[in-house]
């Protein structure tokens, strides 16, 4: 569906995007990572063909976006980080702007315009005028313009920014229900987004693509042999002695006390092992209690810092 | 390009621009017509025309100060540019929705020399003279106010920058009276004129070669002239600044003198800043 071939981009003597390439397959939900001023927006305005890259190729469908401009972008819908919407238009007038600028026959637009306000729930606002809309229905409204023509690949920059929470869940939602029938990019600096809706992440720093995966293998990939953690009652010296007898528990690592009369701690084992029954084994033939006892998995928040503050990133 | 035009078109009466525009423009003209042709029974229109070009001068930069400039402050631009639409339709969409917006008001003038010609005969070919100049003075004003608007995300600074142009281009003839007319002096402003050219081709082609070349083939071509007859050079300045100045091709058309050669000079002038802001939007779009 794309083709992102070497992407460069460069201001001066600063590289917003340093060569990055990457395939995104049809029906796919990808998701950009990366913190702020990582490369992301540039990425998508060079993909969108809002602006040119330094040097690389995109290409949409197998036609490239700066030498067919007007053919490869029939296929993409955009929602810039700030919904393109003018605030002196009624939701309906922009949406059939919209549609008059993406070419849809006149014979199509009202059924396609009334099922894609559905979609993103702004019937109720049909008839309001955008620059009173809460940012939330701006959004939405932005999402719309973007749907318009049902284009095969739908690109969206921060799509939650600036949302509620009830509404951060509805998009994804929305989002959600586009991937059944759209190829969709999307970018985020918030990671539980991008775990919730994405099929593939792609985390980008410094204008360089760092790891890219699904976000659970992203997070096995980096979890260092078996880890868990407990919560026992007792003596913290009682249980570091106990485990001395059970070697597949490799480590423990004090974690310090969350509850009074209790210590937390990190227990590991090899790679691959489950070492969870050894633990209950080992305590309660100590009679130490366990409290809490739950596996250790990078979240992406962990994965992410741990690979934008090490220089290049380990995880490819 | 119908699409951006009418939604700019709408966009000026959304905005209170286009009515405020309308009103400026037509009350001047109005009061004009009253002034002269009521009050003092003067019986040439054409001559309210002309002088009321110079509302022109305020009233262009209102005009097209947004067009672009408003797209990239909102970033709808964004829109614009990610659509299947060309640049050159977007271009044409919002200069003609500018100049249609003067057209309409122009159209509401029209009744002024229909009142004048009931109680007379009318200088139809005058009138038509007159208003033809009239329009395309509108046709280039527009075309460089779009273009300036490209430049900034600023209306304030795009209007300021538009009549400041506009202004200067004005007085363009007033020029002539001070600048140096010996051969040396208009032999110097040749090649500056000859490196322009030769930067402008540079800037659209982005080839060295073309560039330069054609401003060395203009440099050594002056030079042989320069140095085989140099009285070719006496006041060539002014010749050439009153050939290109638009206030003196402009003014021969509310004179009653229609011109061919003042109506394509028109045109091309309209026609080289629309491929300029065409070019400078489309420049941001290349490697």
């Amino acid at each position: 569906m794309v083709e992102v071939k070497n992407l460069t981009k460069r201001y001066g003597a600063h590289f917003a995007v340093d060569d990055i390439s990457f395939t995104v397959d049809d029906g796919e939900i990808l998701g950009f990572l990366g913190p702020n001023g990582a490369g992301k927006t540039t990425t998508m305005n060079i993909m969108t063909g809002y602006i040119a890259a330094t040097s690389g190729d995109v290409a949409i469908k197998g036609v490239d976006i700066l030498a067919e401009p007007e053919k490869a972008k029939r296929h993409i819908g955009y929602l810039p980080e700030n919904p393109p919407v003018y605030g002196d238009m009624r939701v309906d007038e922009y949406l059939n702007f919209a549609a008059d600028i993406k070419k849809i026959r006149s014979a199509d637009r009202k059924a396609m315009i009334a099922n894609i306000k559905e979609g993103v729930r702004i019937e109720d606002v049909s008839r309001r005028l955008i620059k009173n809309l809460s940012k939330g229905y701006r959004q939405r409204v932005g999402l719309a313009q973007a749907m318009m023509g049902y284009p095969d690949l739908i690109i969206m920059d921060e799509p939650t920014v600036g949302l509620d929470p009830k509404q951060i869940i509805e998009m994804r939602d929305v989002i959600k229900k586009l991937g059944k029938k759209h190829t969709v990019i999307l970018s985020s600096h918030i990671l539980s987004e991008v775990s919730a809706v994405c099929d593939r992440v792609m985390i980008i720093n410094k204008g360089k693509i760092v790891a890219s995966d699904t976000p659970g293998r992203l997070s096995s990939s980096l979890t260092q042999g078996s880890q868990i953690q407990v919560r026992i009652k007792g003596d913290p010296k009682k249980v570091e002695a106990a485990v001395k007898d059970f070697p597949v528990i490799r480590s423990v690592k004090a974690d310090g006390s969350r509850e009074p009369g209790t210590c937390d701690f990190i227990l590991s084992g090899d790679e691959d092992a489950d070492i969870r029954e050894a633990v209950f084994a080992c305590m309660s033939k100590n009679s130490l209690p366990i409290l809490n006892m739950r596996a250790m998995d990078l979240s992406l928040e962990e994965i992410f810092l741990q690979i934008t503050s090490s220089e290049g990133g380990g995880a490819k | 390009m119908m699409t951006i035009a009418k939604k700019e078109l709408r966009g000026y009466f959304n905005s209170m621009i286009g009515f405020v525009f309308l009103v400026i423009m037509l009350g001047i003209t109005g009061i004009s017509f009253a002034l002269f042709n009521v009050a003092q029974q003067y019986g040439s229109f054409q001559q309210v025309l002309s002088s009321t070009t110079i509302v022109y001068l305020f009233l262009t930069p209102i005009t097209t100060m947004r067009l672009f400039a408003e797209e990239a402050r909102q970033k709808t631009d964004q829109m614009l540019f990610t659509s299947p639409l060309s640049i050159v339709q977007i271009v044409l969409g919002k200069y003609f929705a500018a100049l249609g917006l003067i057209l309409i008001g122009t159209a509401v003038t029209i009744m002024f020399p229909l009142m004048i010609a009931r109680y007379g005969t009318m200088p139809t070919g005058q009138i038509v003279s007159g208003y033809i100049g009239y329009i395309l003075l509108a046709a280039c004003y527009t075309a460089i106010g779009t273009f300036i608007s490209t430049l900034t995300d600023n209306q304030i600074i795009s209007a300021i920058i538009t009549f400041v142009v506009l202004f200067v281009l004005m007085i363009f003839d007033s020029l002539t009276q001070v600048i140096p007319t010996t051969a040396t002096a208009s032999f110097i402003f040749i090649i500056a004129v000859a490196l322009a050219i030769g930067w402008i081709i540079y800037n659209g082609t982005k080839n060295v070669f073309a560039g330069a070349g054609v401003a060395a083939v203009c440099i050594i071509a002056a030079l042989v002239c320069y140095l085989a007859n140099n009285l070719l050079f006496d006041g060539l300045t002014t010749k050439v600044i009153q050939w290109f100045s638009i206030m003196t091709r402009n003014g021969n058309f509310f004179a009653g003198v229609f011109k061919i050669s003042d109506v394509v000079y028109h045109i091309t002038f309209a026609a080289l800043f629309v491929y300029l802001t065409v070019n400078g939007l489309q420049k941001r779009r290349w490697k």
